[in-house]
């Protein structure tokens, strides 16, 4: 009798004790499905009071210089967390870009950000929009500076962090939390997968000639590869953009461009580095109709014969846009938080 | 009372400093100490006036011992010595010049490794190992701004050194830091903005260790 009773107000004790430390309590941060490989970025095991933190910070136009945008300007979750209204991003005072805003989804199984791939870490990459001149254009002392005299986030990095003060490093680790747990796998093409529902003739005729056309670059089930190559396409005077060649100086990798993921292509227009192209069918016209006009570094697996006629091009746009993933682009827990 | 706390706060400095070693790195220009925003003459065709001058120093050994973690920022625009742990006898020290791979892709960015101190490459994961920012000043009253920020840890274009001093060293170490041959050689083969990873700053960084010189009146 006496041993149950101690064993009660041990467990009385444990329960409380775990509430006491709500901050401390782990959650797996990532939920996928099992045919997906495992992530590459690091795992970390995060909090929900942490994701919550950098959820705030991703929508608070404090991160730029003049306080008028924040991430999300760029990153707007209705079209996978990318814009569409320009071909490049713009920044504060109106200032433009070189390149399309990415969309951000599905982070942890990308070895390299950007579309350059000069970034090699999820947690260091906030930096670049934050300082970048074209974008937020602010310095990071000013940044940190500013959160701590702001009560909101002094509080937050208290609750979330056991710290009095924001450091740079919290509020990189928040805003990669937060853009980590950005995971989009509730398509209509992850139903077919998991064998609840069946595609339609035209899905299916499209997933076939998906698999034969364009499968070698954009890779089940993520729909990317974690390489760089040249899709032929012709440089832009206006940028003048050599892609990953600024990063690794090596001429074979001229005019290379990091391998997007097709996953909400539909709604993540303008495609392309530079946002060329407005529609969908344009980027199909190109790799389909387009066989003269190309640079000389384009990708052997783009020298084959990709055409399609009318009906197929059809077919094919029916598959993508199973890789819609509707519960992704309204889930409440990745919204503005209110 | 008051006399009596300022002895007390003196006398612990003195305690402090006196329990360890001392790592001090002075830049010189043609044997002048380089005061920022002063122009110093290099030739008599150039002075250079240094705005910025900062560097990483890491991986220290003291006679063949690391520090675990050492990994200090030298900002000369508010510039402090190296406190190192109390070694009687140095006979070797050596550190490098810059981080490593590792370091630079920790994703540790509390303290010297803040991307804050603005050594942090924001486009292109890494550090900046030395950074040098400045006006070459020409007897032509040409004016030219060099800015080096020479970094990269990816082959073939890894930039950081090592550097390594050996003698009876007192426990304060003072390193001279011989500015002018890196400046001349930037100016003869017109480097004056590198601002990425890549063969000019590699090419430029082979030189930093020869930059690194002993002061002479060590025991």
């Amino acid at each position: 009798m006496k041993n149950r009773f101690y064993f009660i107000l041990f467990c009385c004790l444990s329960v409380i004790g775990v509430s006491l430390n709500k901050a401390s309590i782990i959650i797996q941060p990532i939920d996928y499905p099992s045919y997906w490989p495992r992530p590459i970025q690091k795992m970390k095991a995060i909090n929900e009071e942490e994701i919550q933190l950098g959820r705030l910070l991703f929508y608070d136009p404090i991160l730029s210089e003049d306080s008028s945008v924040s991430c999300a300007s760029c990153h707007l979750q209705q079209t996978g967390f990318t814009h569409i209204d320009h071909a490049v991003s713009h920044g504060i005072y109106g200032r433009k870009g070189t390149r399309n805003a990415p969309a951000l989804q599905n982070l942890a199984w990308n070895k390299t950000f950007h579309w350059d791939g000069g970034v090699t870490s999820l947690s260091g990459q906030a930096i670049n929009p934050i300082t970048h001149p074209a974008e937020m254009n602010f310095d990071l002392k000013g940044l940190i500076l500013r959160l701590n005299r702001t009560r909101k986030y002094v509080a937050l990095a208290q609750t979330s962090y056991k710290t009095k003060t924001f450091t740079t490093s919290l509020l990189l680790k928040a805003l990669s939390q937060f853009t980590v747990s950005l995971v989009s796998c509730h398509s209509k093409y992850d139903a077919m997968k998991a064998g609840k529902i069946s595609f339609s003739d035209q899905e299916e005729k499209g997933y076939q000639l998906f698999q034969k056309k364009c499968a070698s670059c954009h890779t089940e089930p993520l729909f990317m590869k974690n390489e760089f190559a040249s899709n032929g396409l012709q440089i832009d005077p206006e940028y003048n953009d050599l892609g990953r060649y600024t990063i690794t100086h090596k001429n074979s990798d001229s005019l290379k461009f990091k391998i997007p993921s097709l996953r909400n292509c539909e709604v993540t227009f303008p495609y392309m580095h530079d946002g060329r192209f407005k529609k969908l069918k344009d980027v199909i016209n190109y790799y389909s109709d387009n066989s003269t006009n190309k640079n000389n570094h384009i990708d052997q697996r783009l020298k084959v014969d990709l055409f399609l006629n009318k009906d197929e091009k059809k077919d094919l746009l029916a598959f993508l846009y199973t890789l819609t993933d509707r519960t992704f682009l309204v889930n409440k827990n990745y919204s503005f938080p209110k | 009372m008051r006399i009596l706390l300022l002895i007390l706060s003196f006398s612990s400095v003195v305690f402090l400093f006196s329990q360890e070693s001392m790592l001090q790195v002075i830049p010189f220009v043609q044997n002048k100490k380089v005061v920022m925003n002063q122009t110093i003459p290099i030739t008599e065709n150039y002075s250079i006036e240094i705005e910025t001058l900062k560097m990483y120093l890491s991986a220290i050994q003291i006679n063949q011992d690391p520090i675990i973690d050492s990994v200090y920022l030298l900002d000369f625009e508010e510039y402090h010595p190296i406190l190192l742990p109390n070694t009687k006898e140095i006979k070797e020290f050596s550190f490098s010049i810059g981080l490593d791979s590792i370091k630079n892709v920790s994703e540790n960015y509390d303290g010297a490794l803040d991307p804050i101190h603005g050594m942090y490459w924001a486009w292109h994961t890494g550090y900046t190992n030395f950074k040098l920012k400045g006006k070459i000043h020409f007897s032509t009253n040409e004016t030219k701004d060099i800015e080096l920020h020479l970094g990269g840890y990816l082959a073939p274009f890894q930039t950081v050194q090592n550097k390594t001093v050996k003698g009876n060293l007192s426990s304060t170490i003072t390193i001279r830091l011989q500015l002018e041959y890196l400046i001349e050689y930037a100016v003869k083969n017109t480097y004056y903005s590198i601002l990425s990873p890549g063969k000019s700053a590699h090419e430029l960084s082979s030189l930093l260790p020869s930059l690194f010189q002993l002061q002479t009146n060590e025991k």
